[in-house]
């Protein structure tokens, strides 16, 4: 059964016009940051979303949570579309969904201890009998994040970067979310704090069972992690699958190109391994390309590519391109 | 910073380092002891004054003299008394002022920076009116409106500096409230107001504190102002500034005393605010104190 449904979701951020463009009617412009993507995460199931910078993983994630509110198109999560609630309603709703934000600093206010700070969403929805039962429940939920009791009065610059993702994760554990959208949750710490952190989340998952939004672009973690992942490039997928899919036979050139990208730690196999870079740089959201919005980088680009916008089309082994190499089948 | 920190003694040790070790802390030790001394004055005018300030005690205008050190004025009042006693108009009504003007600028900037659209554009209209106006001459059109008066000459400086709190919260909040840690309240749940007064207040209070510092010379020098124009406290309170308005008249009878002690006590008390703020705030301040 799916928890969260997506279709056709758009987010177009206006850009701003100086008074002059203005008067002159210069027409407004919009950065496409999601043109419009579907997409469906069963309960229990771990989606992942990866693409470079700038391809639209963060809006959606945003957007998902209704941090933003979406241009276009419905989201709904346990069958309510969340796109229509009223603010009052979205607010009672947000402890079934949590998000953890990929720098811990920033996603603590550093004028509140940490305990006040796992404590806040629990006085929010009311959850707790009294104070003394909310530290009790920060406490142990400290502990399940393996920190240390002393920290409930620290305040967040005392601690080192992996204790503070850790309490960022506690807060949004804390309230007993069914979904969670992680952007980018390891990307700013060490390596070995970072597999201690996957494998905590991993457990996490498990233990409460957890449905995940996985928003990285460090593709290697998504092989633990994730049972689908998506493929975003300026705004929409190219390619959704399982990890085999993605990443043992990658159809999509956008996607071999990033799957050719990860470093593989035998000098031997990285030499002889098929090195696939695209030229030039992601281009401008604000006008992408007409087509195939990959074909300017694409090296397999045909005529068709630089007229008409291939369409997400599900293929036999189960996947889902966006593609005219594969259109024919 | 490496250092371990966690000991008190560590931090307060830190701290006398800091103050006694650079100019500017020797600054905020200079201003804070001059603000001492005026609060003192104030607190306990009626021991150590030698006479009733409002009572003749002497004959008009006897120069300085073992009597009276700092002569008396066309009255035959003890100027030293006068002095002594109007610390206390002095200080209060800076303090209040300010303290009136961090009641209304603070709150309103918060709204304004936080709600944004109109409302935000036409508070900023509003304020930036108020806060282009030349501070004495708006706050003699409002004291002259609003009459004499210990709250009211508060309430007219208080408007004065209403627009600089303002101003400052209200940037500060645009900026902080598209900090991470604001969204992440958000997706907790948390209501507007609760976002506004637990994540957004305490990191925009800083920088007001400094300002609220700098301010109080300068309320002090507006109160001032406004009594040396009889806009003030009504005689015969004792006031720097009435006492300097009224000694003015007999510096042709060379009675220079009348003039030069109320004066000396405004000048000492605004560069005692002045030191003390400049020093808090370069102590307070990271980004100055690393161009040491």
């Amino acid at each position: 059964m799916s928890l969260l449904r997506v279709s056709k979701l758009k987010k177009y951020f206006a850009v701003k016009r100086s008074a002059g463009e203005i008067l002159l009617r210069v027409p407004q412009r919009y950065v496409k940051a999601v043109d419009g993507i579907s997409f469906e995460i069963n309960e229990g199931e771990t989606f992942g979303l990866v693409g470079e910078s700038g391809s639209g993983k963060t809006t959606t994630g945003r957007l998902v949570l209704r941090l933003i509110e979406p241009t276009e198109g419905t989201i709904e999560f346990d069958g309510i579309d969340i796109t229509r609630l009223s603010n009052r309603d979205m607010r009672l709703l947000r402890n079934k969904m949590q998000v953890i934000f990929q720098d811990p600093m920033a996603a603590l206010n550093p004028y509140m201890k940490i305990g006040d700070a796992v404590k806040h969403g629990l006085e929010i929805h009311n959850i707790g009998k009294n104070e003394q039962e909310r530290k009790k429940i920060v406490l142990e939920m400290l502990e399940k994040v393996n920190l240390q009791p002393e920290i409930y009065s620290r305040y967040p610059h005392e601690l080192s970067g992996g204790q503070r993702q850790r309490v960022v994760i506690a807060r949004a554990l804390i309230l007993k979310p069914r979904f969670v959208v992680a952007d980018e949750a390891l990307a700013m710490l060490d390596v070995s704090v970072r597999s201690q952190l996957l494998k905590l989340l991993l457990d996490l998952k498990r233990e409460m069972n957890l449905t995940f939004l996985f928003i990285t672009h460090d593709l290697a973690t998504t092989k633990y992690m994730c049972n689908r992942i998506g493929v975003m490039y300026l705004g929409k997928f190219v390619e959704i699958g399982t990890y085999k899919h993605i990443y043992e036979s990658p159809m999509h050139p956008y996607t071999k190109a990033l799957i050719s990208a990860i470093p593989e730690p035998d000098p031997n196999i990285m030499n002889s391994k098929k090195r696939f870079i695209p030229h030039g740089e992601v281009p401008n959201p604000i006008n992408p390309p007409k087509g195939c919005r990959f074909h300017p980088r694409c090296p397999f680009s045909m005529d068709i590519c630089t007229s008409l916008e291939p369409q997400l089309i599900n293929m036999q082994d189960g996947r889902t391109i966006a593609c005219h190499l594969y259109n024919s089948h | 910073m490496v250092k371990n920190k966690s000991f008190l003694s560590e931090r307060i040790g830190e701290f006398v380092r800091d103050l006694t070790g650079s100019g500017t802390g020797r600054l905020t030790i200079v201003g804070s002891s001059i603000l001492i001394f005026f609060i003192v004055l104030a607190i306990f005018a009626p021991y150590i004054a030698p006479y009733d300030p409002t009572e003749k005690v002497g004959l008009s205008l006897e120069p300085p003299s073992r009597q009276f050190w700092f002569g008396t004025d066309n009255l035959g009042r003890d100027i030293l008394s006068r002095v002594i006693y109007g610390s206390r108009i002095a200080l209060s009504i800076s303090f209040m002022g300010v303290a009136i003007a961090f009641l209304i600028g603070v709150p309103l900037g918060l709204f304004s920076g936080y709600l944004g659209g109109w409302v935000d554009r036409i508070l900023t209209l509003i304020m930036d009116a108020m806060y282009i106006f030349p501070g004495l001459v708006l706050a003699i059109a409002i004291a002259a409106v609003l009459g004499p008066g210990v709250i009211n000459i508060s309430l007219s400086i208080a408007v004065v500096y209403a627009p600089t709190y303002f101003r400052i919260i209200r940037n500060q909040v645009a900026s902080v409230k598209s900090e991470l840690y604001v969204e992440a309240a958000r997706a907790l749940g948390a209501k507007n107001w609760e976002i506004l007064l637990k994540y957004i207040f305490p990191n925009v209070l800083p920088s007001v504190v400094v300002v609220l510092s700098m301010n109080l010379a300068d309320a002090l020098m507006t109160e001032a102002g406004l009594s040396f124009l009889g806009l003030g406290i009504a005689p015969p309170t004792p006031d720097w500034g009435f006492d300097l308005s009224s000694g003015q008249r007999f510096v042709l009878s060379r009675a220079w005393w009348g003039i030069l002690f109320p004066g000396l006590a405004i000048v000492f008390a605004a560069l005692g605010f002045s030191m003390f703020s400049e020093g808090i705030n370069e102590l307070l301040n990271p980004t100055i104190r690393e161009r040491r």
